[in-house]
């Protein structure tokens, strides 16, 4: 049994067939693509994966639990991070605050802990606190801790939406986009970055990517997805090879 | 320990002060306590009785003005219903005391009289909360308007507690000293609380709501907590002040109280906390300085030039004074 299954989902809004029979098998410690041309459903995936939206038919497991009426921190608490493609920081709080609210569930500090200032809150707070430091120095932004996250350049933010992700030491990190608006050598740096991060944690990682070429170089998987479906999936060489994909995506997109 | 030293060090420094003025104004005797509580004779010979009033009052408006930021400025909650929380901890606690406890010793008074207004308060604080969280932002503004306003005439038609004459001969325990000491406490733990993990998953809640979910922070239970953290104070604010005037009318805890409250937030800055202190600050002394414009001029332009004020901080600086910015001891580093 698969680690994360994504077993005949479907997803409708209205008469829009957003997501038609999808099906997903992730494994542990795996890297995995999801390509498409835009608007195939992609980020729509991810949004039934954290729970925002439940699906119209089939179903999500993690670990052969049922995410499906689950609410979207619970699903979050059990180890599924993610980035969005339009990038949702916490403007005001700073870079470093923003990667500390994503220990929030894995705390205890009580109020009166808070209130008293007590050792317990002091400990657990410096704990944080490094742990956070760690993340942002794995991203390579550690001398922004504090700066105020809405201030970062583009490149940045999304690094700090992905150091707050691993913030939540997921067991499945979903990335939307993390290289859109980036330039080449900025793309380069981030998918290398991308790639070292799920070997040393040996997380599963799932990405959407519309640079194919980030794509076929560091993912051990590809799932393609056109207007709702599953078209294709593999290898990077079986998926550059396919004739509905070079029809259906390359044909189309580029 | 480094810290918890600190919170001794502040109290201790308030004790020290206290111990200080309560020379100044009585020549040395041990019984400092006086200070906290019963009638404002010793704080008299220092203070004209005009001025005692306005800084009783400036210091409950501090503490209703930073119970109101943890919920507006650091959750992102509107609410226009700050005044009835203090209305159902002015009653309790008045009622309770007067009727129940009137001849206890002081602290016994002041301990049940606050703890009892700000139970229920965020008793029915969490209630409301429960029931009109998942509403959106403007539609839970209205839902608190409206329940104020219920709690108000409610309180009007009771006859126990003096009805539209008011409660009069409410135990005078609490005074210039106490609602002080209550003001610098709430301060405190409203500091606290926000730069914890509490107060960084309200300020996450705030600032992205569908983030924060990501990040693994249930935002209805945070605002429920908001919710409760904040009418408990508010309802201890109630009691402090039933308590200071000796006499409570419902006149006192209209919308009015409850927008005079919001402005305070929002002409310090919604999100700061020096802001909800300066600008609770600002819109207690400011109408009472207009007086002495009166005196000289000799028409009324208080409300004209209060208004001409407002207006004109609005339009200079729409993030408020402080904006989102904190004066030094109370920022978060
Ligand atoms: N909340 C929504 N309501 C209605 N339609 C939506 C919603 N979210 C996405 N869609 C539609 O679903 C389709 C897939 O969108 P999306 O998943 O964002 O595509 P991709 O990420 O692959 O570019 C699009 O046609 C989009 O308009
Ligand atoms: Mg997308």
């Amino acid at each position: 049994m698969a680690f994360l299954e994504v077993d005949n989902m479907s997803l409708e809004f209205g008469g829009v067939k957003a997501c038609q029979n999808v099906t997903l098998k992730l494994e542990p410690g795996i890297l995995y693509g999801l390509i498409g041309p835009n608007g195939a459903g992609k980020s729509t995936i991810f949004n039934v994966l954290t729970g925002i939206y439940p699906p119209t038919r089939g179903d999500v497991k993690l670990g052969g639990e049922s995410l499906v009426g689950k609410k979207p921190f619970e699903i979050a608490q059990k180890g599924i991070g993610r980035t969005f493609q339009n990038i949702r920081l916490f403007k005001e709080l700073t870079v470093l605050e923003n990667v500390m609210s994503a220990f929030y569930s894995s705390s205890h500090s009580s109020m009166l802990d808070m209130v008293f200032e007590t050792g317990k809150f002091h400990t657990e707070e410096a704990d944080v606190r490094a742990k956070s430091m760690e993340l942002l120095k794995v991203m390579g932004i550690e001398d922004l801790a504090e700066v105020p996250a809405g201030g970062l350049p583009y490149g940045k933010q999304r690094k700090l939406e992905i150091a707050r992700a691993l913030g939540l030491n997921p067991k499945l990190l979903l990335l939307d986009e993390p290289a859109a608006g980036l330039n080449p050598t900025e793309t380069r740096e981030l998918t290398d970055l991308i790639r070292k991060i799920q070997k040393d944690r040996n997380i599963t990682v799932l990405l959407i990517e519309h640079d194919m070429g980030l794509v076929m170089k560091i993912c051990e998987k590809i799932y393609v997805l056109v207007q709702g479906q599953l078209v294709c999936e593999g290898t990077a060489d079986v998926v550059q090879n396919d004739k509905r994909v070079i029809e259906a995506y390359l044909g189309v997109d580029e | 320990m480094k810290n918890i030293n600190k919170t001794f060090l502040i109290i201790a420094m308030f004790f020290g002060l206290a111990i200080l003025l309560n020379f100044v104004m009585g020549g040395f005797s041990f019984d400092v306590a006086s200070l906290f509580y019963a009638k404002p004779t010793r704080w008299q010979g220092l203070i004209s009785p005009y001025y005692y009033a306005v800084l009783v009052i400036l210091c409950v408006n501090v503490v209703l003005s930073v119970s109101l930021a943890l919920l507006n400025g650091f959750t992102g909650l509107f609410t226009m219903g700050h005044a009835g929380f203090m209305a159902i901890g002015a009653y309790t606690s008045a009622s309770i005391v007067t009727f129940m406890l009137p001849t206890a010793p002081f602290f016994i008074q002041m301990i049940v009289g606050s703890l009892c207004a700000g139970t229920i308060a965020a008793l029915i604080g969490f209630l409301i909360g429960v029931s009109s969280l998942r509403l959106n932002g403007d539609y839970l503004g209205m839902v608190t308007l409206g329940f104020s306003e219920i709690i108000r005439i409610m309180l009007l038609n009771i006859d126990a507690v003096g009805g539209a004459r008011g409660m009069t001969d409410i135990p005078q325990y609490s005074n210039l000293g106490s609602v002080l000491l209550l003001a610098v406490i709430v301060i405190l733990v409203i500091k606290r609380i926000r730069d914890g993990r509490l107060g960084r998953a309200m300020l996450a809640i705030k600032e992205n709501e569908m983030a924060a979910n990501m990040m693994g922070i249930n935002p209805l239970a945070i605002k429920v907590k908001a919710f409760v953290i904040s009418s408990f104070i508010a309802g201890v604010a109630g009691s402090f002040f039933a308590h200071s005037e000796g006499y409570l009318s419902t006149q006192t805890f209209t919308f009015v109280k409850s927008f005079e409250v919001i402005a305070m937030n929002v002409i310090g800055g919604l999100g700061s906390l020096s802001g909800a202190i300066l600008g609770a600050g600002i819109l207690t002394v400011l109408p009472e300085a207009l007086r002495k414009v009166q005196d000289i001029t000799g028409i009324d332009l208080r409300m004209i030039i209060y208004a001409l004020t407002m207006i004109l901080i609005m339009i200079l600086r729409p993030q408020g004074l402080m904006g989102n910015r904190e004066w030094k001891w109370l920022s978060s580093k």
